[in-house]
């Protein structure tokens, strides 16, 4: 995601107290910080409430946003301490862990030009992705889809850079391995 | 699994992670291998492959309960227990415990303060100042906590406590500004400029000190200023203004004169005027570049010997352009809107 972007609609909302800006924000965050949020409370109504309270502080706190040095990072960390606090108070004791963490689908269409992979295969895929390990599934679920830098998934999982690396890997290993069985995957001349 | 195996590089590269190095590793290690090469392009193909667009009614919708949730200032304000779907894995008791979920929020903000102070260091409440920066062709008003009216012109930044604290209140400018202050003889009010402070207890004011010009000029309106300039820990009275004056601070010298000027003109733009009072056409394009975000060339130089007085409220740019051409032998042309090149009519 692009930073630049997102701080020059973050200066809109502290130099102008612009709605718009605002809504734009929250319009860009919405999904990606539910899909988050639920991962870890795993409640729709819940991790709507938590996204809903972020934000809410975010335009409370308006004029302090621009001293916020990484945005991005920022709503995210916000989204997961906010979760953690919830579960914190439903369960009595603490429960979060990467490790137990439920993501929904990573997703992926195939497009038109991928129309050499078989229905079958497509499945495949998908079923490998749905049973990586939770830590490796979300995390390859925020670099791919919510388009995060490996730095900054670093800072919101609290995770070092190396584990991110190394869990992409894995992800892709196993993804690549799901290919083998299929016939249609062979060697093939470049076009 | 080992630093630079084709997996991690793999992923660094469809991440856009991947340094120069990286690629480098990796192309060699798929030429070596056309079996690598043809996953590396499937899984790039999978990747890169489109994410279903996420409906924006959802967000929409949400968005409508944020604002309901702002407006209402209640963070409290929960809905009714039936309208929470928590899922069945969560004890159905635990529901009760939502009594105290207001407790939580708080809870939770204070454990975003806790990591703002950890990761965002420059999130720290310690951080009172708030700047207001105009680009050209914007202005604003602000009302600081003191009650004291600032009306910020184009091009202009203004930095400011959230919230006074102490006996001073001091403010930066960097640009024109007029100042309605609210008067407290307790606390002087003080404009820092890059050079000069202007201190004053309670009267309005305006002051022009954009880094382009050669003068930073404060005009009095009511009421009575003290212009001084700070040097090494002391501070100097400079000179004392009275209604209807000027000081105008020369950057290259240093020197300030005072001139007697109406005040009204120096502040008018404040209330959409644009005011040339025998301006010299170098002064009339730096407004003119500020009031409507342009940029103005000025192709020959003979055009610089014209000064003009000439007061406009609320007229678009090519109307003042065509009143330009009409009062001396000059032409224009526009350029993508914004550039304009001003020469001597043939």
């Amino acid at each position: 995601m692009e930073e630049l972007k997102i701080r020059k609609i973050l200066s809109r909302i502290v130099i102008d107290d612009d709605q718009a800006a605002f809504q734009e924000l929250f319009e860009l965050f919405y999904t990606r910080l539910l899909s988050f949020a639920n991962s870890i409370i795993k409640s729709d109504s819940l991790a709507e409430e938590i996204v809903l309270d972020v934000f809410t502080h975010v335009w409370q706190n308006r004029s302090q946003l621009n001293s916020i040095a990484r945005p991005v990072s920022y709503l995210y960390v916000a989204v997961k301490n906010t979760s953690i606090n919830y579960l914190e108070r439903l369960n009595e004791r603490p429960k979060f862990s990467l490790e137990n963490i439920d993501i929904n689908t990573v997703v992926f269409d195939c497009s038109p030009e991928m129309e050499y992979i078989s229905t079958e295969l497509q499945e495949n895929i998908h079923k490998v992705i749905e049973t990586l390990p939770p830590k490796c599934k979300l995390i390859f679920k925020l670099i791919r889809e919510d388009g995060l830098k490996y730095a900054q998934v670093a800072e919101i999982l609290n995770i070092s850079i190396n584990t991110i690396d190394c869990q992409i890997a894995i992800a892709l290993k196993r993804i690549g391995k799901a290919l083998d069985v299929d016939p249609a995957v062979k060697p093939r001349k470049k076009k | 699994m080992f630093k630079n195996d084709f997996w991690r590089l793999a992923g660094r590269k469809l991440a856009g992670e991947a340094t120069d190095k990286d690629l480098s590793r990796l192309s060699g290690l798929t030429d070596r291998d056309p079996q690598k090469a043809e996953k590396l392009r499937i899984l790039n193909d999978i990747w890169k492959s489109e994410i279903p667009e996420t409906d924006l009614s959802v967000s929409k919708t949400a968005f409508e309960k944020l604002k309901v949730q702002i407006e209402s200032g209640q963070r409290d304000s929960y809905p009714k227990k039936e309208n929470r779907q928590v899922k069945k894995s969560i004890d159905f008791a635990v529901i009760y415990k939502m009594a105290a979920v207001f407790v939580v929020i708080l809870s939770a903000f204070l454990g975003i303060y806790k990591l703002s102070q950890k990761t965002f260091k420059s999130f720290a409440p310690t951080e009172k100042y708030v700047e207001r920066v105009n680009s050209k062709g914007v202005k604003a008003c602000i009302i600081l906590s003191d009650g004291t009216t600032v009306w910020l012109n184009a091009d202009s930044r203004l930095k400011y406590p959230e919230e006074f604290k102490g006996n001073k209140r001091e403010v930066y400018l960097e640009g024109e500004a007029f100042f309605d202050v609210m008067k407290n003889p307790n606390a002087p009010f003080i404009v820092k400029t890059s050079e000069i402070e202007i201190k004053v207890l309670g009267t309005s004011f305006n002051v022009s000190c954009y880094p382009d010009e050669a003068n930073v000029t404060t005009t009095l309106v009511r009421g009575k200023v003290i212009i001084q300039k700070e040097t090494n820990k002391s501070i100097t009275t400079e000179a004392c203004l009275m209604p209807n004056q000027s000081a105008i601070f020369n950057r290259k010298d240093k020197k300030i004169i005072l001139k007697k000027v109406d005040s009204r003109i120096n502040s008018s733009w404040k209330n959409g005027k644009l005011v040339f009072s025998d301006e010299s056409m170098e002064e009339v394009v730096k407004k003119l570049e500020r009031w409507y975000n342009v940029k103005i060339v000025l192709k020959d130089k003979e055009l610089k010997k014209y000064s003009y007085t000439a007061s406009f409220e609320g007229e678009s740019m090519e109307k003042v352009l065509k009143l330009l051409e009409i009062s001396a032998p000059i032409t224009y042309t526009i350029a993508r809107d914004t550039l304009i090149t001003l020469m001597r009519r043939k």
